[in-house]
């Protein structure tokens, strides 16, 4: 097993923005890029009216970090919608070693398609 | 941070502290630490009647007779000596043309131990040609296949008793019988059967059969290996200089650590039968919590035994596919727990674990898997905690992407 760093530990252990049950999804926009069998998949979910990011992930404990990074940065309004997402600076923050990077790509895809929407 | 609960015993075992303390005399100034081929002081021969007492408790495990047990430094120099050391005693192969003579087909299981298969594959590059049998998707060798891959020229057949990652028994009593008629010399990997299920090699003709001291609570860097006292049975030489053990494995016989198998093999005779109630009762205790969770499989047999009374799994290892669990969140979710993954995650392309592919299961199943393993110091309260930490964590990653 890897080593991960603080912040990878943190969003692991302590996820703040799994979708949660209450939430309606017909109000929020979506997106989805990779796949199960493939062992990365991430569903993003988009509040307009709260300007929060919320997630479904499949995957290793780096893509579940990345995801909640990116969701932290949007809650801190340090990333919004349309902009585009820092892969490099992300994958830094994470020490992420390079064969992972795939992760960050369809992270990156999905996170694109929702700005489209 | 909560204390690490162990649950790697199919990796190695703790040294039992009544082995330690046997060691321990083998080792100091005041103990026995003489070199056991020191024949002209008694020091020497103090020291070598320690290790010929090591060789007999070992033997009387198997029911072998004592001078049909080498040491070796553990069951991956046993399996080499084994392999190599027969398919190169039984067959000739022109150095030039590289020309085979004699004998020169092996047969053995796609789910062995890599001791077994790397050194298989060594063997195909000297010229020897490997059949490697896939076994049921429940861990066990097809007879039939196995019968129909001997050949004229089959000169060994290297099975495992019990597998390492699944726990699955093969029936090498069957085996045994079928090697012997055809006069095949069998070999058994037996580093995780021993001191688990009885074996008894008057009763089963296996001819060759290798052991480790830590998988049966002794210390690493020692192990042994059967080799029965039959013309049938000839193997050569992997180690020249001094002519130890027979000629067989030269090298001063480490005092302490064969003294600490010895023990070991021991201790494991006498409690084989207590051992096993208490790893079976835990094992069940976690199976039956883990089933409750649902979306589970089982890569082994949940009984123990067949209804013939043979056993076809062993108690202390219980290797579990979780669905909807990424094989890596799974194993860091779970690291208060010591326990050994399906898959080798050491880098973003984790491969699955060979031998649950070799089962039929999926990347996704075999990466997701996680092999439990309890021993003689496992306690009902490390259990508990282990199915707390379980219920917790699957719960918590499944929510992820649920």
């Amino acid at each position: 097993m890897l080593e991960y760093n603080t912040l990878v530990e943190n969003a692991f252990m302590h996820p703040q923005f799994v979708l949660p049950n209450e939430l309606d999804l017909e109000t929020l926009k979506q997106s989805q890029a990779g796949a199960r069998p493939h062992g990365v998949w991430f569903a993003l979910y988009y509040d307009s009216e709260t300007k929060k990011l919320y997630y479904k992930v499949y995957g290793s404990p780096y893509a579940i970090a990345a995801v909640e990074n990116l969701a932290r940065q949007v809650a801190h309004d340090n990333l919004r919608l349309g902009q585009a997402l820092d892969v490099e600076n992300l994958r830094q923050q994470l020490d992420m070693p390079y064969p992972y990077m795939n992760v960050l790509i369809i992270l990156e895809d999905a996170w694109l398609g929702l700005s489209e929407k | 941070m909560n204390k690490t609960i162990y649950l790697d015993y199919a990796a190695t075992t703790p040294v039992d502290q009544r082995v330690a303390a046997k060691m321990v005399d083998c080792m100091t100034n005041e103990g026995c630490f003489a070199n056991p081929a020191s024949s002209s002081h008694h020091l020497g021969r103090e020291a070598r009647g320690k290790v010929e007492v090591a060789r007999r408790q070992v033997a009387s495990l198997i029911n072998a007779k004592p001078q049909e047990i080498i040491w070796t430094s553990g069951a991956t120099e046993s399996n080499n000596l084994a392999l190599k050391g027969v398919a190169h005693y039984h067959t000739k192969i022109c150095p030039s043309t590289k020309q085979v003579i004699e004998r020169k087909h092996i047969v053995t299981c796609r789910t062995e131990h890599k001791a077994v298969l790397d050194t298989c594959k060594h063997l195909e590059k000297e010229g020897y040609s490997v059949t490697y049998l896939t076994p049921e998707c429940d861990g066990q060798i097809c007879m039939q296949q196995f019968n129909d891959a001997l050949r004229e020229d089959t000169v060994l057949v290297s099975i495992m008793h019990v597998n390492n990652e699944i726990g699955v028994v093969q029936d090498i009593e069957a085996i045994a019988e079928i090697c012997s008629q055809r006069n095949i010399v069998f070999h058994v990997d037996a580093a995780q059967s021993a001191g688990k299920i009885t074996i008894d090699v008057s009763k089963t003709p296996v001819d060759l059969m290798s052991f480790s001291g830590h998988k049966i609570y002794g210390p690493k860097g020692i192990g042994a290996l059967y080799v029965r006292e039959t013309q049938r049975v000839q193997v050569e030489p992997m180690i020249h200089g001094g002519g130890h053990e027979s000629g067989l494995r030269s090298g001063t016989l480490a005092t302490h650590q064969i003294v600490g198998m010895g023990e070991a093999f021991e201790i494991a005779q006498n409690e084989l039968q207590t051992d096993s109630e208490h790893i079976s009762n835990l094992r069940n205790k976690l199976w039956g919590s883990i089933q409750s969770l649902g979306g589970v499989q089982l890569n082994g047999f949940d009984e123990i035994y067949k209804t013939d009374g043979k056993a076809q799994q062993v108690a202390g290892i219980l290797n579990v596919s979780f669905e909807g669990i990424e094989g890596e969140s799974l194993l860091y979710a779970l690291s208060e727990l010591a326990v050994s993954s399906g898959s080798a995650c050491t880098s973003a392309n984790a491969e699955p674990s060979y031998v649950l592919r070799a089962l039929g299961r999926d990347d996704q199943a075999a990466q997701s898997s996680i092999r439990f393993s309890i021993g003689r110091f496992t306690t009902e309260t490390d259990i508990d905690r282990a199915i707390e930490v379980i219920h917790q964590q699957v719960k918590r990653i499944r929510a992820f992407a649920a």
